[in-house]
């Protein structure tokens, strides 16, 4: 899994890119804590380039939100596709979060 | 289905650096049975659940202990199974998760289960010779 953080109309966009499975939730949630104590800012995530995601990736989802929840700060979603959208859909995330097709409709939200 | 528990079965030990070599290894044989794409994925991420669920929960905190794993290439269906000799215990029972739940509310546990259920077209639990097994289905040509 790769993971790459940009600043973007002022919001921090985190994209990731591969598997967000039980080995690489460790690393995500590692760059949420970063991102977190890094800033104030609302957070997109970009899931154009990841192809699949398991109920450990969910898990470091919600501890998250939890947290920017609490913080006051904004956490969305934008393209998702395949499996990561029916895990989603699944896991009922579409009625949790804010999910855009595009990360451009999400940065001009 | 479980006339393929006589069938040839491969162990791993219940350690998450097992999680990758068990997928890749069924996912070699499904893709040879025609599984591909989406429903590849789909079994991969229900194949994590449980392997996860046994890994964290089967053996105990400093417990050790074995995955094993089989894979029938039916006619109409390919059927995983995954198998340990932890205490008797049938996942299937838990609790779901409450999907309404707002989100402050919602607890983190419980979605690996629920997932298998719903990603995969049939799972049985048994508990025979001292294993918990379970037997994903996963239908051809749907």
């Amino acid at each position: 899994m790769d993971l790459k953080v940009e600043k973007r109309e002022g919001v921090v966009v985190l994209f990731i890119k591969g598997r967000l499975d039980a080995v690489t939730a460790g690393d995500l949630e590692a760059k949420f804590t970063e991102l977190i104590q890094g800033g104030n800012g609302n957070i997109v995530v970009s899931m154009e380039e990841l192809e699949y995601i398991s109920s450990a990736g969910l898990r470091v989802v919600l501890l998250v939100a939890k947290k920017l929840h609490t913080a006051g700060r904004k956490f969305e979603f934008a393209a998702l596709s395949g499996n990561v959208k029916d895990v989603f859909d699944i896991s009922g995330f579409y009625s949790l979060f804010k999910i855009y097709d595009t990360l451009d409709q999400a940065l001009s939200a | 289905m479980t006339e393929s528990f006589q069938l040839e079965r491969v162990s791993w030990s219940a350690r998450l650096e097992s999680l990758p070599l068990v997928q890749e290894y069924v996912e070699n044989l499904a893709q040879r049975s025609g599984i591909n794409g989406k429903r590849l994925i789909q079994l991969s991420v229900a194949l994590e659940e449980v392997v996860v669920n046994i890994i964290n929960h089967a053996y105990g905190q400093k417990g050790r202990g074995d995955i094993l794993v089989g894979f029938d290439d039916q006619a109409e269906a390919v059927v995983v199974s995954l198998s340990d000799t932890g205490l008797a215990f049938n996942p299937l029972e838990a609790a779901e998760p409450d999907v309404e739940m707002a989100l402050l509310d919602r607890p983190i546990g419980g979605l690996g289960i629920m997932m298998v259920k719903k990603l995969m077209d049939e799972v049985h639990y048994e508990r025979r010779n001292n294993e918990n097994i379970l037997f994903l289905t996963l239908n051809k040509n749907v």
